[in-house]
């Protein structure tokens, strides 16, 4: 009987436990972000899927798609292709949204998957920082101008 | 970064590759024929005439950096990145009047090593050789990793397979030639980037509607439009001190310099300076119709030819072929050209064989092209960064050079003690704003710093220098 019961629930176990296993295996798909936090309002977007057959990885369409909202109910399509990277830039002050979604040809049907989101927080420099390095630029460089000018104008008493 | 969709076949990049690698290569033999002293080799004879000095000067200004950093440029910082671009050709043009007084200083000189060894002495000679094969590195590397990059976006040829080519090529015909090949490539060259560039130019405006551009950027990337976007406002004169660094304190200049005949260095730099400005800004533009146009950027240094490309279709693809692998030639020639004299003339000749001969030096020079090549190759092989990322690292060491060279040519009170500490002071508060701030404040700051101890130093000293020290041939070696 006790190895009846053993038998019983080591095969209730692996059962039980077969679609956690299953589950691990289940293809995913990552993006990331050259920087959560950009100054520039640029950065580069990556995304690769892990746990599926190369075969089948090298069919998968992929959308980016972004919103300013985190529930991405304003989303917009970034771009539909097979490509795994994308360079945006341009942005104003805020927070963005990115996600990928994978789609896989299979026989007569498809089916797709989606990743995490990928929040990027876009804070530009402050201007007056900004204004203050160019007012130095544009000294340094009319210094430039004056000693050259100035230097060859008076060669022969220099 | 893979890209799925090349424009042309490989098979097609690997015939255009191979033209134009037996063109340069018979083309620097040809004129190569004509260096029979060291001389000739170095230095073209020091006979370069108004032509060929504009010639040359355009065509190794406009590099790969050019051709496919402005773009980047101009989707990164936008407008203001397209102008701070396009501030570049300010290097050129100051170096009009320097290159007259270079000229009249040191008639007799071959590199502007010499010319801080016998201003300020060692230990600035030293630091200052440092930092200038360093920026040639960079220089070499950035551009051999744009050659790779760009023959696999075109034609899908393998990253590694294209660099390797077009340092191979360039390593042979300088070899062959030395500066005369250089120079004389240089002329064919430019002649072929300007006609490319401006056929790629009038068609892309009769193709793509400007007020579309406008209003895509506007929506989708307002801040490349916004006047006042800070990282850009940052970057105008930052990119103009890196340029004016570059072309102050680079053999590459000034070996030109040296080699063109008196009088014509003033207005050689100053016409290449009009000729390159407006190169930038129409590089730079296309680059903001990639939203119109759809292209799915994953590199933001491949805009441009990926840009053109689609719009022009194969032909365009050609086009953009040719124009880059010349701009990549004409600039990589002229930094294994410049550097190897720097390193022969510079460090052989002066620290370890005072007394070698003409035909060893010879020899000398043409190992160190080979040896520049298999460096810079090496350092490539993994492809480490974006062009900007590695180029703009060495930023802040030219920007503390300017100063140490304006007023070493200028000011006989500057002494050596203040142009040791305005390089080292400047080099490394630019690099900590490197990598504290952002690569587009470095070489203002570095700049900056190298301006203020340059001055205090200048104060300060009781030095007062003789110019006819400059002028090797008369004094003899000084020590």
């Amino acid at each position: 009987m006790n190895c009846i019961q053993t038998i019983f629930y080591f095969l209730f176990f692996l059962f039980s436990t077969f679609p956690c296993l299953s589950e691990a295996k289940l293809p995913q798909i990552y993006i990331q972000a050259s920087q959560n936090l950009s100054e520039t309002g640029y950065f580069t977007l990556n995304w690769e899927i892990k746990n599926k057959p190369q075969e089948e990885n090298k069919s998968a369409l992929f959308e980016l798609q972004s919103s300013q909202s985190q529930d991405f109910s304003n989303a917009t399509i970034l771009y539909q292709g097979t490509q795994k990277h994308r360079f945006i830039s341009g942005l104003l002050d805020g927070n963005y949204f990115y996600r990928i979604k994978a789609t896989f040809p299979q026989n007569d049907h498809e089916h797709f998957i989606l990743s995490e989101i990928q929040k990027i927080e876009v804070k530009h420099h402050s201007l007056d920082f900004a204004l203050y390095l160019l007012m130095i630029g544009a000294i340094i460089f009319s210094l430039i101008v004056f000693m050259i000018w100035h230097g060859n104008r008076n060669q022969k008493a220099i | 970064m893979e890209t799925t969709n090349h424009f042309l076949p490989p098979n097609l990049g690997w015939l255009l590759l191979f033209i134009f690698s037996i063109l340069w290569i018979a083309l620097g033999y040809f004129w190569g024929r004509k260096a029979k002293s060291l001389e000739g080799y170095m230095l073209a004879g020091r006979n370069i005439g108004l032509a060929l000095g504009t010639a040359t000067a355009v065509a190794t200004w406009i590099t790969s950096n050019t051709t496919m950093l402005a773009p980047q440029f101009a989707l990164q910082l936008g407008v203001w990145g397209m102008i701070a671009y396009a501030m570049g050709s300010f290097g050129l043009f100051l170096f009009a009047p320097l290159a007259k007084r270079i000229q009249s200083l040191m008639p007799q000189a071959y590199t502007s090593g010499d010319f801080i060894r016998l201003r300020y002495g060692k230990t600035s000679w030293i630091i200052f050789l440092l930092i200038s094969i360093f920026y040639s590195l960079t220089w070499l590397i950035s551009m051999a990793m744009a050659g790779g990059g760009l023959l696999h976006s075109l034609s899908g040829i393998r990253y590694e397979y294209g660099m390797t080519a077009i340092l191979f090529v360039c390593v042979i015909y300088t070899l062959f030639g030395g500066l005369y090949a250089v120079i004389g490539t240089d002329f064919i060259q430019s002649l072929i980037i300007l006609i490319g560039i401006i056929i790629i130019a009038v068609t892309l405006i009769s193709h793509i509607e400007i007020p579309r551009i406008y209003e895509n950027v506007s929506q989708k990337q307002p801040a490349l439009l916004n006047a006042l976007f800070p990282a850009a406002i940052m970057a105008i004169f930052n990119n103009l001190l890196f340029g004016i660094g570059e072309i102050f304190h680079s053999n590459v200049w000034w070996s030109r310099a040296f080699a063109m005949r008196k009088g014509v260095g003033q207005k050689a730099y100053t016409l290449a300076g009009l000729i390159w400005l407006p190169i930038p800004i129409a590089a730079g533009f296309i680059a903001l119709s990639s939203g119109v146009l759809d292209i799915n950027i994953t590199r933001p240094d491949m805009i441009g030819p990926l840009v053109a490309a689609k719009t022009l279709g194969q032909l365009g693809a050609i086009i953009v072929f040719i124009v880059i692998f010349c701009s990549l030639a004409s600039s990589i020639d002229s930094l294994l050209a410049a550097t190897s004299d720097l390193i022969t003339e510079d460090i052989y000749k002066k620290i370890i064989n005072p007394s070698a001969s003409e035909s060893q030096l010879r020899k000398i020079s043409a190992l160190c092209i080979i040896a520049l090549g298999i460096l810079t190759w090496l350092i490539c092989l993994p492809r480490i960064g974006t062009l900007a990322t590695v180029l703009f690292f060495a930023g802040p060491l030219v920007g503390s050079l300017i100063w140490p060279i304006l007023s070493g040519l200028y000011w006989k009170k500057t002494n050596g003690l203040s142009a040791v500490i305005a390089m080292l002071s400047g080099s490394i508060i630019g690099l900590i704003a490197y990598f504290h701030i952002a690569w587009y404040t470095a070489s203002l700051i570095g700049t900056l710093v190298s301006m203020v101890v340059i001055f205090i130093g200048t104060l300060l000293s009781k030095e007062k220098f003789e110019w006819a020290l400059l002028n090797e041939r008369k004094t003899g070696e000084p020590q």
